[in-house]
């Protein structure tokens, strides 16, 4: 499966629209193996859409067009059956969504779904919440049911559950959207944690957060792709004056040569 | 200006310094007058308990209307008292009260006026009093009571809230004393019958052999109807889960043309009047006309019993009378399970999907436990169906007099009640007597099959949706 591609996902052409709207307008974005890669934007960029797409999520909603390409090691994904694509890019949510059942089941539950539910797997459920930098806090308690958790504690046994079933990509939609900061700096932990051996395409508002954790940034304004780099670069020198102003802080004013128009806000 | 009524209020005080709603309710400075002053509405309060347990009373007795007049007219003088007491010490006038004094007082002089009965209001109609007086009294007492709370509470915002109550109580009130005089009667006149011979004991009725009487009662009891009410209800919810849930889940999960008609099918289903179905499974007994009594089809539909001189047709059998109650029942199941699947949070449907589960998985683990608290409320509510669907039972069942078993011909406590009124003479002249035991008998299945419904609801929510632990 792993071969020396550097790009373990790649979209391009990428168009989305719901209906009649176009969401995604054409983008490209490669995913490098191994490595974070953030997507930043503004509020109804298209950044979520863009996540949703690459697990096909966005098949779940009938009156999303997805056209394009989108290819994982080099298949194309839109060919491929959606539920063993999920079963190689997992998710985790904006909000902590663990199921109604124990921590453990929890953790295993991809896995039984993917028709390995005989034995223990005390190994598994073990290394996937260290992974998720939450061993420690349910250790003793792996029985008892997910929703006692705090919400922070809740996310990181959703990573956990992700992390289980051995994904090569792990997408995270605004994943510390509703954490306390707290939370936030063991989640990011575990991101940090992932490195290496997951690829990690993380969604966020949050551009420290983005600066914190990612190796490469997306920055997705209006539903195309303005600035693509390494985080360092983009936060050092970017290319764009509209990547400047969004990375700082500030309003987008002005948008690239090549998209020949400038919004009014953001 | 300063406060000159000595009494620590803000009467006479600046219009500015007080804000309107704490001024004026309904016309009385309230939140002006101190505690001790207030409690001159414990009067009419106390007028408002009594008329209504006078109006209540009315409803059900005739001989307590006759105490309406006065009891509406004491009324009346009671909510006259702090009227007076307030325009007296602080100045004044509580316009609400004054209102409900004038209504209470000339509903006391119509009442006066009409005579105990009137005739003619409707062809053939009588009209007695109390259709007058009682509702007059229930709707004057808690427009009193109401008031006098809010002024007795000062009418804080909370205590404008709590003065809500008398109304709000109103209609619970009417509908529990129905339901405890219904009921009542129900108890009182069944608990004589109900011994535990009447209870072990199956009616029968046997050979006689006087001359002319073909038959003579036997022993009497309600055994097979009891155990037949129970094997009725097993059997339908046997038959009826699996094409309920089934359907359910097609509803819920697969839209499309075909979980349309699905869907009209089964609100079709619901609309039918139940006497329709009965009828048309009667015809189907009916057709049977001329089989034998021994093959299997016809045992499996008509049920058989046997007597001296062979094998001979029932009406129906349990098997047949549980396949015609799951028809009724599949629709309430199936709209059960629907809305429970729609409740799954969507980011627990799509969290399942994520991690790469099949539809298949997702439905077994995650879809169905959610949806269990609304399924098994909708088999309870298919069970309480089965029990009260005279409407089809009556057509097929006997008195179980010839044992319970599915190809036994189908009776059921429903039918008891039924029939110890209605019934075949002979079962009539023993059991007439024992028709509010066989009546008490199925409120109690019933009101057992509803406590255990809603105890198994709330421990299956809390299993399946909440934070019990589950490994």
């Amino acid at each position: 499966m792993h071969n020396a591609r550097t790009n373990v996902m790649e979209a391009e052409a990428l168009h989305i629209a719901y209906g009649s709207t176009e969401v995604l307008k054409g983008i490209d974005i490669p995913i490098a193996r191994g490595k974070v890669t953030a997507v930043v934007g503004p509020s109804g960029c298209g950044k979520t859409t863009f996540l949703r797409s690459l697990n096909r999520l966005t098949d779940l909603t009938s009156s999303c067009q997805v056209t394009g390409r989108i290819s994982l090691d080099g298949e194309d994904c839109m060919a491929m059956d959606p539920v063993l694509l999920r079963r190689r890019v997992g998710m985790v949510f904006q909000r902590p969504n663990p199921f109604p059942m124990s921590i453990r089941g929890n953790v295993l539950y991809g896995v039984q779904a993917q028709g390995n539910g005989h034995g223990s797997h005390d190994d598994i459920v073990e290394s996937s919440l260290r992974k998720a930098v939450i061993w420690n806090e349910v250790k003793d308690r792996l029985g008892h049911s997910a929703l006692n958790l705090s919400g922070g504690q809740q996310q990181r046994v959703c990573i956990a559950r992700t992390l289980a079933v051995s994904p090569e990509v792990v997408l995270m939609d605004e994943p510390a959207g509703s954490l306390d900061p707290r939370s936030t700096l063991l989640l990011e932990e575990s991101i940090l944690a992932m490195r290496g051996e997951y690829t990690v395409v993380i969604v966020t508002h949050d551009v420290p957060q983005a600066r914190r954790v990612s190796d490469f940034l997306v920055f997705l304004y209006e539903g195309r792709v303005v600035e693509f780099g390494e985080t360092d670069r983009l936060f050092r020198d970017p290319r764009e004056q509209a990547t400047r102003e969004y990375l700082s802080g500030g309003l987008v004013t002005t948008v690239s040569k090549e998209d020949g128009h400038t919004p009014a806000f953001v | 200006m300063t406060d000159t009524t000595g009494r620590g209020g803000l009467i006479g005080a600046p219009a500015e310094l007080t804000r309107d709603s704490e001024r004026m309710i309904l016309g009385v400075p309230v939140t002006t007058i101190k505690r001790p002053d207030r409690l001159v509405f414990v009067l009419p309060l106390v007028g408002a308990a009594v008329g209504t347990a006078t109006g209540a009373g009315a409803i059900f007795q005739n001989g307590v209307d006759k105490a309406s007049v006065p009891v509406l007219g004491i009324l009346g003088l009671l909510l006259l008292v702090p009227l007076v007491y307030l325009r007296t010490s602080l100045g004044t006038i509580d316009r609400a009260a004054l209102a409900l004094v004038g209504l209470c007082l000339a509903g006391a002089v119509l009442l006066l006026l009409l005579p105990e009965w009137i005739y003619g209001f409707q062809i053939n109609g009588i009209i007695h009093h109390s259709v007058f007086s009682a509702p007059l009294l229930l709707l004057l007492s808690t427009a009193v009571g109401a008031h006098a709370l809010r002024s007795l509470l000062g009418a804080s915002p909370s205590g404008q809230d709590f003065a809500l109550y008398p109304w709000l109580g109103l209609p619970v009130f009417l509908a529990l004393a129905a339901y405890a005089v219904l009921l009542g009667n129900i108890v009182v006149s069944g608990m004589g019958g109900l011994t535990l011979d009447m209870l072990t004991t199956a009616y029968k009725t046997v050979p006689a052999s006087k001359g002319g009487v073909v038959y003579s009662i036997g022993p009497v009891g309600f055994l097979n109807n009891i155990l037949g009410t129970f094997l009725l209800m097993v059997t339908t919810l046997i038959i009826a889960i699996p094409p309920g849930v089934g359907a359910g889940v097609f509803m819920s999960e697969y839209e499309g043309r075909l979980a349309g008609l699905i869907d009209f099918c089964t609100q079709m289903l619901r609309a039918v009047s139940m006497f329709v179905i009965g009828a048309a499974a009667f015809g189907i007994v009916r057709g049977m006309n001329g089989w034998s009594a021994d093959g299997l089809l016809s045992q499996l539909v008509r049920g058989s019993y046997s007597a001296p001189g062979g094998t001979f047709a029932e009406n129906g059998s349990f098997l047949f009378a549980a396949a015609v109650l799951a028809l009724l029942v599949v629709p309430v199941i199936a709209k059960m399970t629907e809305e429970g699947l729609r409740s799954v949070p969507r980011d627990i449907r799509e969290g399942s999907v994520a991690l790469g589960a099949t539809d298949g998985h997702s439905l077994r683990r995650i879809l169905l436990p959610w949806a269990a608290p609304n399924i098994l409320t909708g088999i309870l509510i298919a069970a309480a169906e089965a029990n009260g669907s005279l409407a089809v039972i009556v057509y097929l069942a006997g008195v179980g007099e010839n044992g319970v078993g599915l190809t036994n011909g189908v009776t059921s406590l429903d039918y008891a009640v039924f029939a110890t009124t209605y019934g075949p003479v002979l079962y009539g002249k023993t059991m007439m007597q024992y028709r509010f035991t066989a009546a008490l008998l199925l409120l109690i299945v019933t009101v057992g099959l509803t406590v255990a419904a809603m105890l198994i609801q709330r421990r299956s929510a809390r299993r399946y949706r909440g934070t019990l632990t589950a490994s």
